[in-house]
């Protein structure tokens, strides 16, 4: 009698059905999105590494006019 | 002494209870007890069938096979395609779960909630994460203005005298 097997009624077996059809599509639209902010943040990084870049070689610079306008003997 | 070998027990006839038929309590299963039955003549039967004498008669003592008809159509060979099977169950007919996977949905369901929640947590540290960045590109912008507006003025200064 423990082994018997038990069941429950699923009522609105139609709609939890539809429910689920429309969470995975919900899904599907999540991981595209998730896709597209992937695609603008990897977008970004190299924007910020130009950045980067720039600010790097405007150091240079500005450490350059600097010694050439403290020590002028050594240019 | 096995089962086998064992003494039957003698039975003794069980006594029918005797009720009778003007009890109050009896059943009444017909209501129309005092109609006279409907008979049914086997003559009623075979029209009703659609069945004549003719057709009841003995077979051919010869043995021979009767004739086809030849105006029969052509039989209907049952389609194969997937998309013309009939679904297997009707939608009003109640569905029944079994109770261990029923139990195993409630716990994939108390875990996607977990999960929905979580993504959410993570949701406002990206806000709050992207807010930050806003704030900090605008700091690096009015920096590097600033860079440029000092660069000006020492080219100025340098160049114009």
């Amino acid at each position: 009698m423990d082994k018997m097997p038990v069941f429950v009624k699923i009522d609105e077996y139609e709609d939890v059905l539809t429910l689920i059809h429309n969470i995975r599509r919900k899904l599907d639209e999540a991981k595209q999105t998730l896709l597209k902010i992937n695609d603008l943040k990897s977008e970004e990084d190299q924007l910020l590494e130009h950045w980067q870049g720039g600010l790097d070689e405007i150091e240079k610079k500005v450490e350059f006019i600097d010694h050439s306008l403290n020590q002028p003997e050594q240019f | 002494m096995g089962w086998f070998f064992k003494k039957k027990k003698s039975s003794t006839p069980v006594p029918l209870p005797n009720r009778a038929l003007s009890e109050e309590h009896a059943l009444n299963l017909s209501q129309k007890k005092n109609e006279p039955e409907k008979v049914i003549r086997p003559a009623e039967l075979k029209a009703a069938a659609g069945v004549g004498p003719k057709d009841m008669a003995a077979p051919d003592p010869e043995g021979q096979m009767p004739e086809m008809p030849t105006n029969l159509p052509p039989a209907q060979a049952p389609s194969t395609t997937p998309g013309a099977q009939k679904p297997m169950r009707f939608s009003s007919d109640p569905v029944y779960l079994a109770v261990a996977n029923y139990r195993k949905i409630l716990g994939e369901l108390d875990e996607i909630k977990y999960s929905l929640v979580r993504l959410g947590e993570l949701n406002k540290n990206l806000e709050k994460s992207e807010y930050n960045e806003e704030k900090d590109f605008n700091k690096m912008r009015l920096a590097v203005k600033n860079v440029h507006d000092k660069l000006l003025s020492a080219d100025d200064v340098l160049f114009k005298n």
